[in-house]
């Protein structure tokens, strides 16, 4: 095998009061696909820090082909060819693709800036891994893959000899990750190392040569990916074993609660009716930019209808705001929490009640109620197992999963019916996705009604009743029983 | 290992403390320097006659915390202050001395609600709060100069009406009075009401706010509106104190109500503060002024101390907010 091309030794790393990481060490050979997973809080993301020069290791050491390594700060870690793409893209929008790929060097040694070779550059370099993009493209006028596609030309650009990708498939649909496969694959052939950090196995075993599983800041396993199945690996991961990665649910339907004719928003949406029964869980699939969080927004009055008409419990509706649609019993779960879900900075008791303050108040005047507020905020803490040392803790501190949940019981506290799910399990690990399952099993079984956009196949086909499948804003296909199957949702998704 | 990781904690909630009661410790160093070098200053007559002076700029502050606390800020303050408190004594002849004042009050509100509406359309931010009530103020101004012509309104003639400003209940002012009412007022808007936890919400985040259902509209205007009737009520408290009514009686008002709201130690972009934060701010800003007066510190100077204690509690304020969440963090 030779020399490892990265190698940590005995990685420590230690917060007050929490043991970040404990003897990590692994190796990853060049040009190897490598998958490291690990439940939330695993420890994943302390490693990448460390690798990335944000937070410096207690103890341990840092190898690079053999040599050791001390990394300062994130320069000097692509410096010494090691780059990390997060999720979260440090791209400028207001940019261009050449200018965000040359991003503090565009002068290179002389002080002027010669704007046709920093283009001519970026284009060759784009050329050469066959990516399809326009140099002189503004990043905010590209695709979530396409910015991927050039945080990737960006780090090549530095001669990386390790590209680390932190959960690169979250935001991406299907046709898109065939896409990042190749890219992936591409990488490989070049000889490049890649670090691929996901909580999707499905995906792992179809790109990865060998997977490294971390649990409570150690490193669990480290095996070839042949070795392994998808059960072991979250049974690693989790500790403990599983019996099903999907509860069943065996309830029946009702009548219908919500009923839309005819949607109309721009080229987004058209013309989209759907039907939404007491119990059900209504998958609505496609890929990105389909028009599904599009088509809810318009049921939440998030966004302003062009046309068509909302009946809810069999009369007709009218919702032109957030404002009337809670009135109306409907909650929307966003696509992006920490945006537009969560008031991140304040505790989770006024996150809880913010949709219904009218019921924490208390006395003659009707004033808002501390103690009402944490009563309410516990209750949700017990329904739903969220996890967090008070209910007055800010969110901000919060795990995905447990943030997710906080949404949740925030639009239960509200008393609505129709719950419009948005990405619920988006970023969020095996052992809370589960909980979440089952949390809607309970609801529907209570004779609410679920919405569900999930942009992973198998939970659509797992958990919902019905499916529409949406593509370019409207709906092609109407799938129900056994007909729900991933090859046909993804037959009509392309179209 | 162990006995260093609980120094460290303790060491971060002494911290913690220090940081979010720092402008209580400076305004106690204030009282006690100052009332060694010249004991007259510690007289409780000297104190209410502090707090009477600083009673408008005091009242407007408050309102400003709304404005700040929603994540704005609020330049017109200043212009709404005096055209309000031309029209409560220039209607004083025609109307009589309480529906003036009523009349000031609705003005204030209504030019207020006006800010809130315009800085709703324009997509709520601080920047766009900004530009418009900065765009404002000169409207404001320039109409309190037309009205006038620039002269000078005099409430001289309506004793009355001075009583506001000038009179006082046994020992204590009735301005003094009338600013503890709005305080306690402002706690109970912003710690009991669903108006109060929207108004932190919006500084927090508005489009998460509007998606949870919340009338952001409604919320904003009234924030404004709130803000711009405190002004008014400033504009009656000074305007009787004072004796006369000017064009450009406000002017600047709107900045030193900025400084109390962050040396009170509320976060300029939203989110955090409160009433409490803007008292303690008011105190220190008067107690602050007197002192440097009594101990005979040229008005040239004076300025060149309070910059340097607004940037100091700038300073604080972050530093606080980055104790707390390091201390948050461990928690979790």
């Amino acid at each position: 095998m030779g020399t490892p091309i990265l190698e940590t030794r005995g990685i420590q790393k230690e917060f007050p009061g929490v043991k970040a990481l404990s003897d990590v060490s692994f190796s990853v050979g060049k040009g190897e696909v490598r998958a490291l997973v690990g439940e939330n809080g695993a420890g994943k993301s302390t490693l990448m820090k460390i690798l990335n020069g944000v937070y410096t290791a207690d103890a341990g050491e840092i190898l690079i082909e053999g040599e050791g390594v001390t990394i300062e700060n994130p320069l000097s870690a692509q410096r010494q060819g090691l780059a990390i793409i997060f999720q979260e893209f440090n791209l400028v929008p207001m940019l261009s693709v050449a200018e965000n790929i040359y991003l503090g060097r565009l002068g290179g040694s002389r002080k002027t800036i010669e704007w046709n070779r920093i283009f001519e550059d970026a284009g060759a370099l784009l050329e050469e891994l066959n990516y399809d993009i326009d140099p002189r493209e503004l990043v905010e006028n590209l695709s979530v893959a396409q910015k991927q596609m050039v945080e990737i030309a960006k780090a090549i650009s530095f001669h990386s000899k390790i590209i680390v990708m932190d959960e690169p498939s979250a935001v991406l649909t299907e046709n898109e990750l065939q896409k990042l496969f190749e890219i992936v694959d591409g990488l490989k052939k070049s000889g490049i190392t890649v670090i691929y950090i996901s909580h999707r196995l499905e995906e792992i075993f179809r790109i990865c040569d060998s997977v490294t599983v971390m649990r409570d800041g150690r490193i669990i396993d480290t095996s070839p990916i042949e070795d392994l199945t998808k059960e072991q690996i979250i049974e690693k991961m989790i500790g403990r074993k599983i019996d099903q990665e999907y509860p069943t649910r065996d309830t029946v339907p009702g009548e219908v609660v919500l009923r839309a004719t005819g949607l109309n928003r721009g080229r987004k949406v058209r013309g989209v009716s759907l039907e939404l029964r007491r119990g059900e869980v209504l998958g609505l699939s496609g890929l990105v930019g389909a028009g599904r969080t599009e088509t809810v927004r318009l049921l939440f009055g998030a966004d302003e209808m062009r046309g068509g008409s909302i009946e809810i419990g069999g009369a007709p509706r009218r919702i032109r705001s957030p404002i009337e649609a809670k009135k109306a019993g409907i909650a929307l779960l966003p696509e992006d929490r920490k945006q537009q879900g969560l008031l991140l900075d304040l505790p989770i008791t006024q996150n809880i009640t913010v949709v219904n303050l009218d019921n924490v108040k208390a006395g003659g005047a009707r004033v808002l109620s501390k103690s009402k507020e944490r009563e309410a905020a516990r209750h949700y803490f017990e329904a739903l197992q969220i996890k967090a040392p008070s209910v007055t803790q800010k969110v901000f501190f919060l795990s995905g999963g447990n943030q997710q949940k906080v949404v949740i019981a925030k639009w239960l506290f509200s008393e609505a019916d129709i719950l419009i799910w948005d990405e619920p399990t988006r970023g969020i690990d095996v052992g809370a996705k589960y909980e979440i399952y089952l949390l809607m099993n309970e609801l529907v079984a209570q004779g609410k009604s679920i919405i569900l956009i999930s942009s992973e196949m198998n939970e659509i086909v797992a958990m919902c009743d019905r499916v529409l499948v949406m593509r370019e804003g409207e709906v092609r296909a109407e799938l129900a029983g056994d007909e729900i199957k991933a090859e046909t949702v993804l037959k009509y998704a392309i179209g | 290992m162990m006995t260093e990781k609980t120094t460290r904690k303790q060491r971060s909630e002494a911290d913690l403390f220090f940081s979010k009661y720092a402008m209580l410790f400076v305004l106690l160093g204030i009282i006690v320097v100052s009332g060694f070098i010249n004991p007259a200053f510690l007289t409780g007559q000297n104190l209410l006659n502090i707090l009477k002076q600083v009673s408008a700029t005091g009242i407007l502050a408050l309102g400003m915390t709304f404005v700040i606390i929603s994540g704005g800020v609020d330049l017109s303050l200043g212009a709404i202050m005096s055209i309000c408190g031309i029209i409560g004594v220039g209607l004083i002849p025609s109307v009589g001395i309480v529906p003036a004042i009523v009349c000031a009050i609705a003005a204030g509100f209504g030019f207020g609600a006006l800010n809130g509406w315009f800085v709703s359309l324009t997509g709520g931010t601080m920047g766009s709060s900004f530009i418009v009530t900065f765009g404002m103020s000169t409207v404001i101004g320039s109409a309190a100069l037309s009205i006038t012509n620039g002269a000078l309104v005099h409430a001289i003639d309506y004793p009355g009406y001075m009583v506001v400003g000038q009179g006082s209940w046994g020992i204590v002012p009735i301005a003094v009075v009338i600013f503890a009412a709005f305080v306690l007022l402002s706690w109970h808007l912003l710690n009991k009401t669903s108006f109060g936890r929207y108004t932190y919400c919006l500084g927090v985040n508005d489009e998460a706010t509007r998606l949870s259902g919340v009338n952001v509209l409604k919320t904003r205007v009234m924030i404004y509106a709130v803000a711009g009737m405190m002004a008014a009520v400033g504009a009656i408290l000074l305007t009787s104190r004072v004796r006369s009514a000017s064009p450009v009686q406000g002017d600047g008002y709107e900045l030193d109500a900025i400084a109390v709201v962050v040396l009170g130690g509320s976060r300029m972009g939203g989110g955090a503060g409160s009433a409490e934060k803007t008292l303690i701010g008011v105190i220190v800003f008067g107690v602050l002024t007197n002192a440097l007066n009594v101990l005979g510190v040229s008005s040239f100077q004076q300025m060149i101390v309070k910059g340097v204690i607004i940037l100091v509690a700038v300073l604080i304020a972050l530093r606080t907010v980055k104790v707390e969440n390091e201390l948050l963090a461990k928690a979790t």
